[in-house]
């Protein structure tokens, strides 16, 4: 019985040790990181893995959002206030920025215009000589260049896989099939841009202060955007 | 109106894995990176690594706090060390052939020690030179206090292999003790 009591309490003695050296181990790895720091930071993460943990967000975010907003009047609801909010949003921001890139979604497409602000500067149709990606994914080849008024497609093609490049003046409207679609709001080239996942389509759309771009993919997307940070005249 | 709802919706709802990867994205990666010298590989272990930390993290939790710091650079090490072990081709543990190991956990005898407790930073420290996964293991079932199973999950690894390796921990943690294992 004495023998029991004594393992026993060295099985505590023991359990807690562990414990100290679990807490002590915690320290040294921070220390060994803080050592590290310089190193640690001068390191560049993939974009890749960025837009991987957006999406995981969004994901999370919809769900949510999606649990909360139960009854079509709360949805009903929500729906008036937001759109009294982007008008607000709108008449607020157009007396800095030259274009505002104006969203409208419903159930089965995201609606985009650019809008002249009242005192922007003129110059909103595109010059003809357009932009190009100077990084075209490995394999690709171009196979075909046409211009239809404002708009210059470009395609590049490798066996069943295609990149249709559409870029255009900043007059009209664009929709973009977003139902059922992963959407993500990026960066790309110091402009918004949305990336649209959608079963095996990749669609980028953004606009610089010339023109609009729309990249019609069944690749990857990180090579889309890629593409997209490699733009140039 | 998207735009609208989506700002809203991120300003107020950045989920725990979003917090962690804004956070630590770096560390993680130069861990990652550092055992398997593979961009894309490096890639995928941060990307399970963060998955599984998401499913075992408490709503509450404070990510900030060093100790979630420590838990998610284990977890994306071990997953780093396995890739790198399979792309090795190691051998992996035959479980039965282990059974005699898991008949008895009693690989303890409470006359050879004596505890140190002002040691314990560099006992700890050398246990990590041999074989960091057994200090890892160590935090992992007495600090952070996960099951067997959730540890086998966290770190993809069969139960069995986590109880033995668990076992094997304590062992190479005694010989470092006794002095066994030589600087």
């Amino acid at each position: 019985m004495s023998n029991e009591k004594n393992m026993h309490q060295f099985d505590e003695l023991m359990t807690t040790y562990y414990k100290q050296i679990g807490q002590a181990h915690i320290e040294n790895i921070l220390a060994e990181l803080d050592e590290k720091r310089d190193e640690i930071n001068r390191i560049k993460i993939p974009q890749s893995l960025n837009v991987w943990v957006k999406k995981q967000g969004n994901k999370k975010r919809r769900k949510d959002f999606y649990r909360r907003i139960t009854s079509r009047a709360s949805l009903v609801v929500l729906f008036l206030i937001a759109s009294l909010a982007i008008i607000t949003f709108t008449v607020e921001a157009v007396r800095v920025q030259v274009y505002n890139l104006i969203l409208e979604t419903n159930e089965r497409y995201t609606s985009i215009s650019y809008e002249e602000a009242p005192n922007g500067d003129s110059g909103a149709s595109m010059k003809r000589e357009g932009y190009y990606p100077t990084y075209v994914p490995e394999g690709f080849v171009l196979s075909k260049e046409e211009s239809y008024g404002d708009m210059i497609v470009t395609v590049y093609e490798k066996g069943n896989e295609q990149i249709r490049m559409m870029q255009s003046s900043l007059n009209g409207d664009t929709q973009l099939d977003t139902e059922d679609a992963e959407v993500i709001h990026l960066d790309i080239q110091g402009n918004e841009g949305l990336l649209i996942l959608k079963e095996e389509r990749v669609i980028l759309h953004w606009a610089n202060h010339e023109a609009v771009f729309d990249i019609i993919a069944n690749i990857e997307p990180e090579k889309v955007l890629q593409m997209a940070e490699s733009f140039t005249k | 109106m998207f735009v609208f709802l989506m700002s809203v919706d991120d300003e107020v709802l950045r989920t725990q894995l979003e917090e962690i990867y804004y956070l630590y994205r770096k560390e993680l990666w130069y861990v990652a990176y550092d055992i398997l010298n593979d961009e894309y590989e490096a890639e995928d272990v941060v990307q399970t690594a963060l998955l599984k930390m998401a499913r075992y993290l408490e709503k509450k939790v404070d990510v900030k706090c060093n100790k979630i710091k420590a838990l998610i650079v284990i977890i994306v090490r071990n997953i780093a060390i396995n890739i790198y072990r399979q792309r090795k081709a190691y051998r992996t543990v035959d479980f039965d052939s282990l059974a005699y190991d898991l008949s008895s956990d009693d690989d303890v005898i409470p006359e050879v020690h004596v505890l140190r407790l002002d040691q314990i930073h560099y006992v700890s420290k050398k246990l990590n030179e041999i074989k960091p996964e057994y200090a890892d293991i160590l935090a992992l079932r007495y600090e952070y206090e996960y099951t067997n199973e959730e540890i086998s999950k966290m770190l993809d690894i069969e139960e069995g292999n986590a109880r033995v390796r668990l076992m094997r921990a304590r062992r190479a943690l005694h010989d470092v003790m006794e002095g066994d294992i030589d600087e």
